[in-house]
């Protein structure tokens, strides 16, 4: 997903540790593009996330390891579950 | 009409991303010395199912490598690294220096391939299958946005959309803002690209070559000329006014001496038809520049190989200039057409302002008026005073001298 | 203070709104406080989290008449022939006059109907004309013709911001003696991209938009144009029209910051404001009212506010989000909000922010709630905040101030 929706260098991608920072002074990503990747969480997984999302949502997606927490977090609750 | 700028405006840089190549102004030069054309069968893209099969492309491959350029679409890159090429010849760099410039920006069809990727997405995948980082994309400022970023200019800044003259109306432009004092500098860049789709449709339209049954060829004015061959680029100029470009020390390239804007009637998406021609523009450039017609040594015309157009065009030019003619050229042959090439004209009319050299139109058997006189063997013009004309569908026209650096 | 030849006047206004066509019935619509926005249904709206905005009434649409293929051209003709027919301009002034347009999104509505039959392989010739009207440039040149002019024409694209800038292009044509007269404004009509685009980008609320409220979730899309008769001082006076108000001022500035998000400290938004009353001759306390870009993202209403607070001082100057009432209507946003404040100058009347029952306690403006409020004002900012960092600041002056 980082290197097909977001074009990250395929070598970027390899290197990524669960724990690596994604975000600002990591792998740069944005807020454009962490839209990008809650889009491709959501077709992918099959998940919908609410649109009341708090200030700091962002922070979800600041390493592969939250990432993933996050998607487990949100196949266990019920649909429609506010990103906190 | 005219543009009669208070201070003198001159041009220290050009760039370019071109089918021959990316560079600065030598790109340019080599392209008007080696009349090489750029036109040959498509290749970033198949025209199998087709009727038609040429244009002039840059080449496929990612301009911009680093990082920085991951989101960024191709006609993005191509404005941006256009920009770079300008101010690096230019002697500038980009960051604080670049804070107080203009950048305008001229296109015909701005980020088209990534509105139609968003829409496709959707149609594809429904609102899931949405692709929102090309959203933004969609609007045609998005170059202009990008190049700002990229270069940190953070003065007046403006994308015009315009069919034919795109490139011309940001130079036109540029000396507005100067002439208003919003700035000193302005980066002007026209820019257009082609893609499938786009090909395609304007296939489908009928507006490329052949628009008969005639061979699929780029004549303008020509007896054989069937409508234009399709091509992309993207050609950046640094606009100074001449005092801000002598404190810094900086080449002059050439000037821009004097610009005309205005339009002829016309039908929606058509050129004029010859009867509702009229000839104001040129007429009002000739006065009011303090130079007479016989000392212009060379014209740039737009016309596109559409027969309309080179006809409305070469109508304009002989009645405003009768017996007076200057040596008419060209550069769709070499380059293809598309809505901003235009900025390409003025960065190949100040080489031909400096050094005389002048593109040949070897393909011009049959002109379609024998009282004027076009390039049609090699041939130099002597350093001087050259226009830059255009004529659009919808009937915008643009006249433009650019003219040597001078050596006050 | 006594103007001077080359200063910029507006001598005519129209307007295509959701509130319907004209002027007056904008007017109506604000002062009243009154909040249009609601379902939109001009296109399917399933699977998307919001699908309100403003919309043109069908009934207007239907009484512009069908001799224009788009719905971005008959818009825009509309508002210039309102804004024509009030300016009263002979055809001489016309045919030498500068038309700026700008736009976002063009035709593009008829086109993706086209271009659904085009992805399905269809092929339908009935709708492939809607491709010549596609880009914005072909709105511009359809009001040039409609009124002959054969002036500069210029499409400028700046996002929100573009039809505030079509203001600044043509009011430089006029100051630097390029023209006597010019014609700018903006349009754009609803489309489906920009539709699906800014909810993909979860930019829109599912309520209307509520500017400068504490919980506030995003903007509301619309539609409408509008189009200003921008004269010289001196062609206005010679020619004895009525001068609605003075254009004193306006800048355009670059972020250099981001495709989308404002940068914190909103620092092109301030120097585009300082520029404008610079330009203007004026000071911050001069100006008694702005037109504030306010779309009602978390975003940017707080990066205004910063921008203003740093140019006025926190409190000192009243404020209105109108994208409250009518919502965004994109390209032609600021040639709508510059109408909507020169109305506002001429009534002694102040457009209020609809939806604001709690304001956000972070922003320190009156941000005039819900009730239109009496004010002689002198002069008025508008302000347009587009994506990509392009800002665009504009004053105007009641011409009591200018005698």
């Amino acid at each position: 997903m980082l290197s097909q929706r977001l074009r990250v260098a395929p070598e970027r991608v390899a290197a990524l540790e669960p724990d690596s920072p994604l975000l600002r002074g990591g792998l740069g990503l944005d807020s454009l593009d962490c839209i990008e990747l809650l889009l491709g969480l959501e077709d992918e997984f099959g998940l919908q996330f609410s649109e009341d999302a708090d200030e700091g949502w962002i922070e979800h997606f600041s390493s592969l390891e939250k990432i993933s927490q996050l998607v487990i977090h949100m196949k266990a609750e019920l649909p429609g579950e506010r990103l906190r | 009409m005219a543009v009669r700028s208070p201070r003198r405006v001159v041009i220290t840089g050009i760039g370019c991303v071109s089918p021959f190549g990316v560079g600065g102004a030598e790109i340019v030069t080599t392209m008007l010395r080696t009349q090489q054309t750029a036109i040959a069968p498509v290749r970033n893209f198949t025209t199998e199912a087709l009727q038609r099969h040429l244009g002039a492309e840059v080449p496929a491959a990612d301009l911009v490598h680093d990082e920085e350029g991951r989101r960024w679409s191709r006609v993005t890159q191509m404005a941006v690294v256009a920009c770079r090429q300008a101010v690096a010849e230019a002697q500038l760099a980009p960051g604080e220096t670049l804070h107080p410039f203009g950048l305008v920006i001229g296109t015909e069809f701005g980020d088209l391939r990534s509105t139609e990727a968003f829409d496709a997405s959707f149609l594809e995948r429904g609102p899931r299958g949405l692709r929102a980082f090309l959203f933004p994309n969609t609007v045609m400022n998005s170059m202009a946005g990008i190049v700002s970023l990229a270069l940190s200019i953070k003065g007046p800044i403006l994308t015009l959309n315009q069919p034919g003259v795109a490139g011309e109306l940001a130079v036109v432009r540029a000396l507005t803002l100067l002439a208003a004092n919003r700035t000193q500098a302005v980066i002007v860049c026209g820019v257009d690209e082609l893609f499938s789709a786009l090909y395609e449709v304007l296939g489908r339209l009928q507006v490329p070559s052949p628009c008969d049954n005639g061979e699929e060829a780029c004549r303008p004015f020509d007896q054989r000329h069937n409508g234009p061959v399709l091509g992309e680029g993207a050609t950046a100029l640094v606009l100074e006014t001449l005092e801000h470009a002598q404190a810094r020390g900086a080449t002059i390239l050439a000037e821009v001496q004097q610009t005309c804007w205005g339009a002829v009637p016309a039908r929606s998406y058509r050129y004029p038809s010859p009867a509702r021609l009229h000839y104001r523009l040129l007429d009002e450039l000739l006065a009011s520049a303090t130079l007479r017609s016989a000392d212009i040594t060379a014209a740039y015309l737009s016309g596109s190989g559409t027969p309309q157009h080179d006809t409305a065009e070469l109508s304009l030019i002989a009645k405003a200039f009768g017996v007076e003619c200057p040596l008419l050229t060209s550069v769709t042959h070499l380059a293809g057409e598309y809505g901003s090439l235009g900025a390409l004209r003025v960065a190949a009319a100040s080489i031909t302002a400096r050094e005389g050299l002048l593109p040949t139109l070897s393909y011009l058997d049959r002109p379609i008026r024998t009282d004027v006189r076009f390039t049609r063997q090699s041939e130099t013009s002597s350093p001087g005073v050259v226009l830059v004309h255009g004529l659009a569908r919808g009937g915008v026209q643009t006249a433009l001298l650019i003219g040597p650096p001078s050596t006050h | 203070m006594k103007p001077h030849a080359r200063d910029v006047v507006i001598t005519g206004l129209g307007v295509i709104s959701p509130y319907g066509r004209g002027c007056d019935t904008l007017w109506a619509g604000l002062a009243a406080g009154a909040c249009v926005l609601g379902p939109l249904r001009l296109f399917p709206t399933e699977g998307f989290p919001s699908n309100i905005g403003g919309q043109v009434p069908e009934a207007t649409v239907r009484s512009l008449g069908a001799a224009q293929r788009s719905r971005a051209n008959r818009f825009l003709l509309a508002a210039g022939e309102e804004a024509v027919g009030q300016a009263g301009l002979p055809d001489s002034a016309l045919t030498t006059a500068a038309v700026s347009i700008g736009g976002t999104g063009g035709g593009m509505l008829e086109v993706e109907t086209w271009y659904q039959h085009y992805y399905q392989k269809q092929n339908d010739r009935r709708v492939r004309g809607a491709l010549r009207t596609m880009v914005p440039a072909a709105q511009t040149e359809a009001l040039a013709r409609q009124f002959h002019i054969e002036g500069p024409r210029e499409s400028p694209i700046l996002a929100c911001s573009s039809s505030a800038a079509a203001l600044v292009t043509v009011a430089d044509l006029i100051t630097t003696g390029m023209v006597d007269v010019g014609l700018a404004g903006g349009v754009d009509s609803l489309t489906r991209i920009c539709f699906m685009g800014f909810n993909t980008l979860k930019l829109v609320d599912k309520s209307p938009c509520r500017p400068f409220a504490r919980d506030r979730r995003g903007m509301s899309v619309s539609e409408g144009a509008a189009v200003l008769v921008l004269e010289s001082y001196e062609h206005a006076l010679a020619r004895g029209a009525q001068i609605r108000a003075f254009l004193s001022g306006g800048a355009i500035s670059s972020d250099a910051f981001h495709p989308i998000a404002p940068p914190p400290d909103a620092e092109g938004a301030v120097r585009a404001m300082r520029e404008a009353l610079q330009r203007a001759h004026l000071t911050p306390s001069d100006i008694g009212y702005v037109n504030a870009h306010g779309t009602g993202t978390v975003q940017n209403d707080k990066a205004e506010s910063a921008a203003l607070e740093h140019v006025f001082g926190a409190g000192k100057v009243v404020i209105s989000g109108t994208k409250s009432l009518i919502g965004h209507t994109m390209g032609a946003a600021g040639a709508v909000e510059a109408a909507t404040t020169i109305l506002a100058l001429e009534a002694g009347l102040l457009p209020p922010t609809a939806n604001l029952s709690e304001p956000d306690p972070e922003i320190p403006f009156d941000c005039i709630p819900y009730t239109a409020r009496p004010a002689v004002v002198d002069h008025a900012m508008s302000n347009s905040f587009g994506f990509g960092g392009q800002n665009v600041s504009v004053i105007f002056s009641h011409p009591r101030t200018l005698e």
